[in-house]
């Protein structure tokens, strides 16, 4: 197991090396989670015979790989400090969608419960014609 | 002007909405020539459960156990199982692209994650116009958007910009 500090180094260490891509099929399946997810009833999105994501879609995109890749120290607890969206394109089923993640900025602070990190990262979406999707950045917190 | 659609947790009648009854409302599209500096986004009330945290999880992978272990959570110092914060941001993504009908478009968000939520509370998602403007065409409207907990306190703040069609 390891501690802390060792965690927060390997984390500074990413700063700026984009993790490995990932692809996703997004089936009617998975928009309709997300929409029951967020009690989402608007009849926009389930017009046609291929679901159209909400644009908040892209939120859950790459956001559970970075938190595993951050958490890996479970004494260590891991809280979500902001969200930023561009959303640039809609996302309807059948797409084939490539999610690329890297964190971008980390700043560490000493605190009365030991140190804290601040991990800026940030997460594109892009489907099958390598149109930009969305843009999300996040701050994750870890202490 | 879009088709009718159920809604459970509006209750009230506002701009770009019409009350049909208690458990129905009819959604019309917004234009950007009705939109008034100052006034308010008809408000979206939720008030997720823990069933409704394993639904997000499922859906969206994020399995941080401070969404779902109590044990876990009180040992982290946190007052036990929390709210997802995406999830309490995406109720803020559905306030607006219900609100802007279906030839708007959400274009940012940016959400700031003040407070916790907690299961089986309720979220007052609710939202202010703040300007409007025409940018290479684009009809854009920005908003300052936030939710509240029972206790009035604002758990996420933010903003956001939208653009809205024009009449013709």
């Amino acid at each position: 197991m390891a501690n802390s500090s060792q965690v927060f180094e390997e984390i500074k260490k990413r700063i700026g090396i984009p993790y490995p891509s990932i692809v996703y099929n997004v089936e009617n399946g998975v928009i309709e989670r997300f929409l029951q997810a967020v009690g989402d009833s608007n009849a926009q999105w389930r017009n046609n015979k291929q679901l159209i994501a909400p644009p908040t879609f892209p939120l859950i995109l790459g956001f559970d790989h970075m938190i595993q890749e951050l958490n890996k120290e479970p004494s260590l607890t891991i809280l979500h400090g902001s969200t930023e969206l561009e959303s640039y394109l809609p996302i309807v089923a059948g797409e084939t969608l490539t999610i690329d993640m890297c964190i971008t900025n980390v700043r560490e602070r000493g605190g009365k419960t030991g140190q804290t990190l601040f991990i800026n990262f940030e997460i594109k979406c892009r489907n099958q014609w390598q149109e930009l999707i969305s843009l999300c950045r996040q701050l994750a917190i870890i202490y | 002007m879009q088709k009718s659609m159920a809604r459970i947790d509006i209750t009230m009648p506002s701009t770009g909405y019409y009350l049909l009854n208690k458990i129905s409302v009819m959604n019309i599209q917004l234009f950007y020539e009705d939109i008034i500096p100052g006034s308010n986004i008809p408000p979206c009330f939720k008030k997720p459960d823990k069933m409704q945290l394993v639904r997000w999880a499922g859906a969206s992978g994020d399995y941080n156990p401070i969404h779902y272990d109590k044990d876990y959570a009180i040992e982290h110092n946190l007052p036990g199982v929390i709210v997802h914060g995406q999830l309490a941001a995406c109720y803020l993504g559905q306030m607006i692209t219900d609100w802007i009908g279906e030839r708007g478009q959400l274009k940012k968000m940016a959400v700031t994650y003040r407070g916790m939520n907690i299961p089986g509370e309720s979220i007052t998602c609710g939202g202010v116009v703040l300007n409007k403007q025409i940018d290479k065409g684009e009809h854009l409207v920005s908003l300052k958007i936030w939710g509240e907990n029972p206790g009035g306190e604002k758990t996420l703040t933010g903003t956001a910009i939208v653009a809205l069609p024009v009449r013709e």
